[in-house]
């Protein structure tokens, strides 16, 4: 596992799953992560442990014995429950993801998966549950790079970076997830706003064109390569 | 299969003229009438002739007799025969010149209105110059004789309603296997094996040959079915235990073995999520994603998301899109032009050209991507859509060959068609919606 140096939050978090080869391998991660961890195999366990326990994030599989992961799901938001809740499917698909997110899911993830992208997805879910109140904000730093969501402009060191449309887009998403790994699969699906599978690398290569434009000349890199999983923004 | 299928769609449904049954049926028809015309012929001229013959021998014997009767002026009594004496020099008598015909040389056919039977007759001249008419009843062999004669007329109808008949089976005949070629054809050009001939009835060959066909065309659906389960299942449940192998991999302390393992394993699990993505998509369970999505701005994002790559090989990357919109899974049309652009990049050399155009040509929406790099042989053209088919010239690239069986899935799913031209130099697809 890469470990790479983030804003430590320690989350508690919630699995719902009844494979256990899956369950304690999300779970020892997590915990190795530094995260604390219940688990349920059922789906009726589970759903008392989530309206009962307060909990920073779901990890829910859709095929549940007793009781499915999107009925969970609807049920506690239905209760007013807001945890972010991130969905495991096996069959992985695209209605399903659909079907998935209208149920109230926040994030979608097909197995197989990675564990550095199921990391940085419920991360992601934990810390928007804390850190909403950023929200009004207009301008992001990192470190010594400005960049200001109202007059699109990016700043370093008093200096104006050029970037384009897409790649302004590229930085606000990684800067608003400051600190947190962000994959591949995300870039696409928030920035470009598709969900397809690239058959190369072009993401690293609209990252390295990013890079050579905010991180050139300076001797400290803003956007990092986290090996195995995606990229992140440091202070 | 695009050879093929083009060269199917040439051949257009079979005319009548050219139809194997409707030949033989002609065939059939005029050998029919050739014999039924000669019989009626030859029944016509032997019992005509044995006719005139038997009538002329029955007359020169009824002369003979009244010569050796001589002198004695005394004429027989015969029955079925008849005598009446001429004037000198005077023509026939009125009373019979009204129905007076000639039926040989030298003989008349008339009716005697005295007894209305029919005769033929010669005049016979005696030695005492006294002109006599000698008759000879014909009328039972005249009514023999017409009736011969609607003999041949009736077989004449006769063939002509074989010819009738004929014609009729040939086009019914013609206008079924028609049916059964269209809708076969049909069923070649779109692949589509849920489709059955339609069975027209069940007590002729072609509908049993129909229902027949059918069971073979199950049996052959069936099959396919089954080759792509087996190929399913194999991805399905292999996809468990890799997944549990590659979490044991990530579990592994750091080297540079783990990352190469984890690559692997990727790659493998890719292959087979794609695998099966194609197999949900052509079994369309995915048309519950078409929405109104605008092309042009889809493309535009294909265009900008591989605009980096382009640049970073120096391709000349160029979209000539009109404004067309049309109902679509954005995803996976998203899904489809990136492949075929990656494809293009990839295979273009430093420095090539990359061009990516829509257009609408009438009702069809044309959508082209071109390239610059090696193309590919003729004969590798029907099969680049394959599963698993990797040309000769990029076997060595990375990739898992079933990029453009995706592209094909997605494009049939929205009921389009692709093909592959040379670009002169390089690969133009054409991908029409």
């Amino acid at each position: 596992m890469a470990k790479p140096k983030r804003k430590y939050v320690c989350m508690r978090i919630l699995v719902i799953e009844d494979d256990p080869e899956v369950q304690s391998y999300i779970a020892k991660g997590m915990k190795e992560a530094g995260h604390g961890v219940d688990t349920a195999d059922n789906g009726k366990d589970g759903l008392f442990l989530a309206t009962t326990e307060d909990y920073d994030a779901l990890i829910v599989d859709r095929m549940l014995p007793e009781l499915d992961g999107l009925t969970i799901i609807k049920t506690i938001r239905g209760a007013g429950n807001a945890t972010p809740a991130i969905i495991l499917s096996a069959l992985g698909e695209v209605d399903d993801r659909v079907k998935g997110l209208r149920s109230g899911g926040d994030d979608y993830l097909t197995k197989p998966f990675a564990f550095a992208e199921l990391l940085a997805r419920v991360e992601i879910l934990g810390r928007r549950k804390n850190d909403n109140l950023q929200n009004g904000d207009t301008k992001l730093y990192a470190g010594d790079l400005e960049l200001d969501l109202l007059s699109r402009k990016v700043i370093r060191d008093g200096k104006t970076i050029d970037l384009q449309s897409r790649e302004f887009q590229l930085l606000e998403y990684m800067m608003q997830n400051k600190g947190q790994v962000i994959t591949r699969t995300m870039l696409l699906e928030h920035v470009w706003d598709y969900h397809f599978d690239p058959q190369t690398n072009v993401i690293d290569v609209h990252i390295s064109r990013l890079r050579s434009k905010v991180d050139k000349g300076f001797d400290k890199a803003i956007i990092r390569t986290v090996r195995g999983a995606g990229y992140i923004i440091e202070d | 299969m695009q050879d093929i299928s083009s060269k199917i769609k040439k051949s257009k449904s079979r005319h009548y003229i050219k139809s194997s049954s409707f030949i033989m049926a002609l065939v059939f028809t005029i050998l029919c009438g050739a014999a039924a015309l000669s019989l009626g012929y030859f029944i016509n001229y032997f019992t005509q002739g044995h006719f005139i013959e038997t009538t002329e021998a029955a007359l020169d014997a009824e002369i003979r007799y009244i010569e050796a009767l001589g002198e004695r002026d005394v004429l027989p009594k015969h029955t079925g025969k008849l005598y009446i004496y001429l004037d000198k020099n005077a023509p026939l008598p009125d009373y019979l010149s009204s129905s007076i015909s000639r039926l040989a040389e030298g003989i008349i056919v008339f009716n005697y209105p005295k007894n209305n039977h029919r005769y033929a007759a010669k005049i016979y001249t005696s030695k005492n110059a006294q002109r006599i008419l000698v008759g000879t009843d014909i009328t039972s062999i005249s009514k023999k004789f017409k009736f011969m004669q609607w003999l041949g007329v009736a077989a004449i109808c006769f063939v002509m309603l074989i010819v009738f008949a004929a014609y009729v089976i040939s086009v019914f005949v013609v206008t079924e296997t028609n049916k059964i070629a269209d809708t076969a054809r049909d069923i070649m050009n779109t692949g589509d094996l849920s489709r059955r001939l339609e069975v027209g009835s069940k007590w002729d060959d072609l509908g049993n040959m129909t229902i027949v066909l059918n069971a073979l065309l199950a049996r052959v659906e069936e099959l396919m079915t089954d080759v792509r389960q087996v190929s399913d299942n194999i991805a399905h449940d292999l996809r468990t235990p890799l997944t549990r192998m590659r979490s044991n991999i990530e579990t592994l302390p750091e080297s540079k073995n783990k990352d190469e393992l984890l690559d692997e394993a990727d790659h493998i699990l890719n292959t087979f999520n794609a695998l099966l993505r194609i197999s949900r998509i052509e079994a369309e369970q995915q048309k519950s994603q078409f929405a109104p999505i605008n092309l042009k701005n889809l493309l535009d994002d294909v265009a900008e998301f591989y605009a980096p790559l382009a640049e970073e090989k120096n391709i000349n990357l160029t979209a000539i899109l009109s404004d067309i919109s049309l109902n679509g899974d954005r995803d996976l049309l998203f899904q489809a032009y990136a492949n075929l652009l990656d494809n293009a990049i990839k295979f273009s050399p430093n420095g090539g050209t990359v061009k990516l155009t829509l257009t609408q040509k009438h009702n069809d929406t044309l959508i082209t991507v071109q390239d610059s790099g090696v193309g590919i042989a003729d004969n590798e053209k029907n099969k680049i859509f394959n599963r698993f088919y990797r040309g000769v010239k990029c076997r060595s690239t990375h990739g898992t060959g079933l990029g453009l069986s995706l592209v094909s899935a997605v494009i049939k799913l929205h009921g389009g068609t692709i093909t592959v031209k040379d670009n002169n130099p390089g690969l133009k697809i054409i991908t029409i919606l």
